[in-house]
């Protein structure tokens, strides 16, 4: 497939932070409810009931988005739209969806269009006929691309750094931060639009399906057709909609019962733009993939600033990206539970990062504070009492005596011996001892002894 | 009917007004309510309410007179009801109206018309036609209609008693099933003469309201306390000469009669014609069927109300909408075609451009002097049936009443006899002055 022949566009539609739904008190946390009981005359399209007005949460979520990507905020009043259809899950049978909170801004190389609020619509089981509404009135904020991606790879990064800056600036829900709409042509044919995916990996099957349909269709000699197509995680495939979608007019019109909204006075706290971030933590030497995992969770990125203090910024994000998230995600737990283990982990990072913990200690003393233990005294005794250079002499020397055989094969240039001889006087001395330390000593001894030899000879 | 006298104790007086109203022949009510526990305290207290039968009054039902919401139980209190309930009124029945208050005769009810308690055989005006007969009948002391183009102020006229309209956003209009959501508010109607009762009513449910955003002010109104503050000497009335033009020999006479009496009391009157007076119509029909359209888009039979047939669910929104009488089409139909790509800016945007100059005109004239006068209705009751077939026809009555909507202003009126009435149009935010002055005029016009 020629690349430069696609053309990919997405519609992003983020789930916004908030505790409230767009226009009414009802929770924006619907998925532990039980169907239908997460609604109130607002969010149920009961007649009469008006419109709250539009979540400030929200419009500040898209307003903060907004400027990490330099997109443009609109200058003037953003009126808040009827978008008129007829669909089971959606109560009054019009979606609220506001004009552009702002135009303009990249991610990447990857133009951007607008940004504006929506609300979500229920749930519609087709196979039961059942309806649940309370997800209707659900905020959204729906971020437009300009068709600039060229690949499923490019769709992925600008999904990435999307997802990155809204785990930093935390405007996203934790358990579902956004589905996509996208959309994709090839050589300038018609437009295809896959809806509601609702995982990274899922968009990028779903382009990489439609790029293939779509270029085999074209290699027959056939032309695609302009069509909605719904994604099947399960297969990662695409499928045309049940029902063709007919041209409709939405008959928008402003809501006579929602008041314009300003831009500009707006007031959300500053915080660093976390691209910049990640290009520091890069020129430190950090890795693109840790320094992204760090930047993702304030309570990582804060044990990372103070370890990094301490033991250096790449010995830190090793730390805090690999050992101490693998101890997170082993226990399913929330990185919040780090602000109490600080003290703990920078002993810890302290110990190890001097070599003072082996790899070994290091670990299992994370286990004990991520089981709530105390790793005192446990830390004084693995980190103190340090075999000095003439006991690890000693022991290097007893252990080439007592395995002959193994000089043998070392002598022959099995310089896997080495490491046979380091084990067991790790062994011998609990760990205390490092193990460069014990290498130098086993090798003053084993290349002594080769040279007493050659000169015997 | 019983005369039930006003000193009774307030469940012995509401027993025997509901008593009353169970044989009311004018078909006022569409749903009688039983008695509840309510502040004893307030305002209100004791006084014995309608509710136009488009306000949610919790746990009873709210057809807006029409078989698709036939048997719909409203699970909350709008908020003018809440607030009514708070100063201890008492609310008696849901009032019968024309269907989603498409009318302005008490016609088109999906429980048949409202008769006129005293005009018999001639219409009682609508669409709060129940909310108007009732009080003009003595079955409640006052009730709660809604004005989206006189709804309140037509079946006042028609029945000889007093309705006031007050500033777009002084009352909430939650809990109020929508028409046209930027021209309408809940309303207050009083019989003739009652003019603290109905001060006392916009007092209690005027003021912010935080689930209608288009409410403003953190206090009510305070009509009581300035009644008594309009004097006509030295008052400044505007009559726009050209509306008065358009109505019937007979309310052009009463009319007459009525301004020379106020000329009389000292108020200097200034004749001037508006050049509203041709888009105003047209502007007002057209922003209402547009609202109306989209506001109508959630009866669909699914969630609630009448449930039609049918083997899927377009078939069942079809036919559950199809219940819907021939005048909530036809409005569905106008509005739909309005606010569609092909006719937006053919209508919609021409609609919204005029009613913008219409504001500002209005406001011009308004800043200029004290109140703009004019008749309420161009013609007095006419008898059932005469406009009902031509929908034109019914249109042109609204003629004089739909100004102050297309401009949120506040707009009162007082009976002149025999069918006429006297229209009062404030500027924004004037509603004490409106108040004040129906109170003073009432006194001139009955005492010369």
């Amino acid at each position: 497939m020629d690349e430069e022949e696609v053309k990919i566009g997405l519609e992003v539609h983020i789930y916004p932070r908030t505790e409230c739904k767009m226009f009414c008190r009802c929770s924006a946390s619907f998925l532990e409810s039980p169907p239908n009981t997460n609604i109130c005359p607002i969010c149920a399209g009961h007649p009469g009931a008006k419109p709250m007005p539009p979540n400030a949460q929200a419009v500040r979520a898209g307003i903060q988005l907004a400027a990490v990507f330099g997109m443009k905020a609109a200058d003037k009043p953003v009126f808040t739209m009827r978008k008129h259809y007829f669909y089971p899950d959606l109560p009054s049978n019009y979606q609220r969806t506001s004009e552009p909170l702002a135009v303009g801004g990249a991610i990447g190389e990857c133009g951007l269009r607008e940004i504006h609020f929506e609300e979500d619509p229920g749930q519609y089981d087709l196979t039961k006929g059942t309806v649940d509404l309370n997800r209707s009135g659900v905020p959204l904020l729906e971020l437009v691309t300009e068709p600039d991606m060229r690949s499923s790879r490019e769709a992925r990064a600008l999904l990435s750094d999307l997802l990155l800056a809204l785990e930093y600036l935390q405007l996203s829900r934790a358990e579902m931060p956004f589905k996509v709409d996208t959309n994709i042509s090839i050589g300038g044919g018609n437009r295809v639009e896959v809806k509601n995916i609702n995982s990274l990996s899922g968009v990028v099957k779903a382009l990489d399906f439609e790029a293939s349909r779509q270029t085999e269709l074209c290699s027959a000699g056939k032309s695609v057709e302009q069509e909605t197509r719904h994604f099947d995680a399960v297969n990662g495939s695409t499928l045309p909609l049940r029902y063709k979608e007919t041209l409709e007019d939405y008959r928008y019109m402003p809501d006579p019962d929602i008041g314009p909204i300003r831009t500009d006075n707006v007031v959300y706290e500053q915080q660093e733009n976390p691209f910049l971030i990640l290009k520091r933590m890069t020129t430190e030497g950090i890795s693109g993939p840790d320094a992204r995992t760090i930047i993702a969770d304030r309570h990582l990125l804060d044990a990372h600033s103070r370890i990094a203090a301490v033991c250096g910024p790449r010995f830190s994000s090793v730390f805090v990206a690999g050992d101490i998230r693998a101890e997170l995600n082993y226990r399913k737990s929330d990185s919040s539970a780090l602000d109490s283990m600080m003290g703990g982990l920078l002993e810890i990072a302290a110990g190890r990062s001097s070599s003072r913990l082996s790899n070994l200690n290091a670990t299992m003393l994370l286990r004990t504070l991520f089981d709530g233990g105390s790793i005192h005294p446990a830390i004084d005794e693995l980190s103190g009492g340090w075999y000095g250079r003439e006991t690890i002499n000693d022991v290097a020397a007893r252990a080439i005596s007592e395995h002959p055989d193994a000089v043998e094969k070392y002598r022959k240039g099995n310089m896997e011996v080495l490491n046979y001889f380091v084990g067991l006087c790790m062994k011998e001395m609990r760990g205390k001892a490092k193990s460069a330390d014990i290498i130098s000593a086993l090798r003053g001894i084993l290349d002594a002894d080769a040279r007493g030899s050659e000169k015997g000879k | 009917m019983v005369t039930v006298p006003d000193d009774m104790p307030p469940d012995t007086r509401f027993g025997a007004m509901l008593d009353n109203a169970s044989r009311d022949n004018l078909n006022c009510f569409i749903t009688l309510c039983s008695p509840k526990q309510h502040s004893r305290e307030g305002r209100l207290r004791g006084a014995v309410f309608g509710i136009k039968d488009n306000l949610a009054v919790r746990g009873e039902r709210m057809t807006c007179a029409s078989r698709l919401l036939e048997n719909y139980i409203a699970p909350y209190d709008a908020t003018v009801v809440k607030r009514l309930k708070n100063s201890g009124a008492l609310i008696l029945g849901k009032t019968n109206m024309d269907e989603f208050a498409c009318g302005s005769s008490g016609e088109t009810s999906a429980f048949g018309p409202t008769r006129n308690p005293i005009f018999p055989g001639k219409v009682p005006g609508g669409s709060s036609s129940g909310s108007a007969a009732s009080v003009a009948a003595g079955l409640v002391d006052a009730a709660i209609g809604s004005d989206t183009g006189g709804s309140v102020r037509c079946p006042a006229a028609f029945c000889g008693i007093e309705a006031f309209k007050p500033t777009y956003g002084r009352v909430s209009r939650h809990g109020l099933a929508d028409m046209s959501m930027s021209l309408e508010s809940p309303a207050p109607i009083v019989p003739a003469g009652s003019t603290a009762l109905l001060a006392k009513i916009i007092d209690a449910i005027s003021g912010y309201d935080e689930y209608d955003q288009t409410t403003y002010g953190a206090a009510g109104t305070e009509c009581l306390r300035s009644l008594e503050d309009f004097s006509l000497s030295g008052a400044r009335l505007s009559v726009p000469s050209n509306l008065v033009d358009l109505c019937s020999p007979g309310i052009r006479e009463s009319f007459a009669f009525a301004v020379g009496k106020l000329r009389a009391a000292g108020a200097g009157i200034d004749e001037l014609n508006l050049n509203s007076a041709r888009t105003v119509l047209p502007a007002y029909y057209l922003t209402m069927y547009s609202e109306f359209a989209s506001a109508m888009q959630r009866y669909d039979g699914l969630k609630f109300g009448y449930r039609g047939e049918g083997a899927g669910v377009g078939e069942v929104m079809k036919n559950s909408r199809s219940v819907l009488g021939a005048e909530v089409r036809r409005r569905i139909l106008l509005g739909t075609y309005v606010t569609s790509v092909e006719g937006k800016s053919e209508w919609y945007e021409k609609a919204m451009n005029a009613r913008a100059a219409i504001i500002e005109e209005t406001a011009a004239v308004l800043s200029s002097c004290d109140l703009m006068i004019l008749p309420t209705m161009p013609i007095t009751p006419y008898p059932f049936g005469e406009r009902l077939s031509d929908p034109l026809l019914m249109y042109a009555t609204d003629v004089l009443t739909v100004l102050p909507n297309v401009c949120g202003l506040p707009a009162g009126c007082i009976p002149l006899g025999g069918g006429a009435s006297l229209q009062l149009i404030g500027a924004r935010n004037s509603d004490e002055k409106v108040v004040s002055a129906m109170k003073a005029f009432s006194g001139v016009l009955q005492n010369g």
